[in-house]
């Protein structure tokens, strides 16, 4: 599409400046395009992951000046200038992030699809709340589906990366909503 | 999905937006959060050539307790420590709406012009062709009411339109040809294609203001969706009371969304229980009168019936929570 001469019906490409995970970033993309279609396809980051396309998975969570959003549901044009980080500025040089390493260590990842969407929403949770709760944790991923895990390694992951408990230790309970504290 | 091509506006002020509204009147859509127009452009569902991107324009940001900005978003609304003390009611409606990634993107001002929601409109292009169209894309026929005789049965979901309905707010909309303030109450229309009773195609939210007088109710509000997490309602109800020492009530105001083409304020039914006394059996009273006062489309998800029956349980569980005078 990217190649397609510009019409009525088809309006000309226009300039995007975006900082993607630190760098500068500068390409002529579509004025209709996604965020999320400039992530994988012009700056070729694929870890970003298109699922449902609609809002509801979180499976193209990223964060946008800080704050995690969905890419699927942003306009690259309304990006102009801003801060971009995806799953691949997440760790820094071969070090894995305190949460990607939580996730390896409990089997949070299965098939692996939403991890990254689940990784983006959870950085931006942790930088918040660095020892959230568990039902702080089971909130802030609300928007996020996990169709292997039942999600109950996904929260012994955020447990795990937030110094709250150890691998191995079924930290968290499997048959509840997360509500320890009164409802 | 790729989004259908269009041409993207992004104004940096009110005077630039509706200057960018008047020309492409007919042809023009606005997006805030793009958490409802995109996935309806992602199906195909009555897009625009032009689109323009409110989030530049500083003038429709800012939250106090007599007026919020257009582009407030939700989540702001959620944790506005100003709004948790002096109008709960606006955090809470907030909190549940949708997920919390898309209340990031969510805004006041797309909250309140949700477009209209159906289970034969909010669907792919090939779904749609395989049940023929609906009158609201593309059809000549409603597919819920098919005697409708041109009217649109589809349903209204935004869910702060209820709180803000109880509160009294009002709609500051801007045009080319000047600003003007509506209530809310006078603002929907009860067709779910017309939508609004005379807003003019030109005209955009800028923001919505709310009576001093507001703070003096006691509000609450629930929901009833099938998945807490995420879901758009399949009813949402606001109450608002405001009841003496003896325990009289000296006002209630009472709201349901996602039941009918546009949020309904049952201020009329609610009349008579001006000036009574509360008691249990008094909020058993007033939570069948409210069912009564109510209908339900068969578009969205959970039968209708049970619908109005929640709203005769969730009206009641409000007034007891609002006030122990109604729980004995």
């Amino acid at each position: 599409m990217s190649d397609a001469t510009p019409t009525e019906a088809h309006p000309e490409a226009k300039l995007l400046r975006l900082t993607l995970n630190g760098r500068s970033w500068l390409g002529a993309v579509e004025q209709h395009a996604l965020l999320l279609d400039v992530i994988r396809y012009q700056a070729g980051l694929t870890g970003t992951k298109r699922g449902c396309d609609m809002g509801t998975c979180g499976c193209c969570a990223v964060q946008i000046n800080g704050e995690p959003r969905l890419s699927c549901l942003t306009l690259a044009h309304d990006c102009e200038g801003a801060e971009i980080r995806t799953i691949e500025g997440v760790q820094s040089g071969p070090l894995l992030s305190a949460l990607q390493d939580a996730w390896v260590a409990t089997g949070a990842s299965q098939c692996g699809f939403c991890s990254p969407g689940f990784i983006m929403v959870g950085e931006a949770l942790l930088e918040e709340k660095p020892k959230p709760t568990e039902r702080e944790v089971r909130e802030a991923i609300a928007g996020n589906l996990c169709r292997c895990t039942g999600y109950v390694k996904i929260v012994e992951a955020f447990m795990v990366a937030s110094g709250q408990a150890e691998p191995g230790q079924d930290a968290v309970r499997r048959n509840a909503k997360g509500d320890s504290e009164s409802d | 999905m790729e989004l259908p091509a269009f041409h993207y506006h992004r104004p940096n002020s009110l005077d630039e937006a509706s200057a960018l509204l008047a020309r492409h009147q007919g042809d023009v859509d606005l997006v805030a959060g793009g958490t409802d127009l995109l996935p309806n452009y992602k199906n195909r569902l009555n897009a625009r050539s032009h689109v323009i991107s409110l989030g530049g324009i500083s003038a429709l940001q800012g939250i106090s307790t007599r007026r919020i900005g257009a582009m407030a978003r939700l989540v702001e609304i959620e944790r506005s420590p100003l709004l948790q003390t002096r109008l709960p009611v606006l955090a809470e409606t907030a909190s549940k709406i949708s997920s919390p990634p898309l209340r990031q993107h969510g805004t006041l001002g797309g909250n309140l012009m949700l477009d209209t929601r159906c289970y034969y409109f909010n669907q792919s292009p090939l779904w749609r062709q395989s049940v023929d169209f609906c009158l609201k894309a593309e059809g000549t026929k409603c597919l819920v009411v098919p005697s409708s005789k041109g009217r649109c049965f589809a349903t209204y979901s935004g869910e702060m339109a209820a709180s803000l309905l109880i509160l009294g707010a009002k709609v500051e909309l801007l045009s080319a040809a000047g600003a003007r303030t509506l209530p809310l109450a006078e603002f929907f229309d009860e067709d779910g294609i017309v939508r609004f009773r005379d807003r003019k195609e030109d005209e955009l939210v800028v923001a919505v203001h709310i009576p001093e007088e507001a703070e003096q109710l006691s509000c609450g509000y629930r929901k009833l969706a099938i998945r807490d997490s995420i879901d758009f309602p399949s009813l949402g109800l606001a109450l608002g009371l405001r009841i003496n020492k003896r325990g009289v009530i000296e006002d209630l105001r009472l709201a349901t969304t996602a039941m009918a083409s546009r949020p309904e304020l049952l201020d009329e039914p609610m009349a008579e229980f001006i000036g009574q006394q509360a008691s249990a059996q008094l909020a058993f009273r007033i939570g069948e009168v409210a069912q009564k006062a109510s209908v339900a489309y068969r578009n969205v998800p959970l039968d209708p019936k049970y619908r109005r029956k929640m709203v005769a349980v969730f009206t009641r569980r409000l007034l007891e929570a609002i006030s122990p005078a109604f729980a004995n």
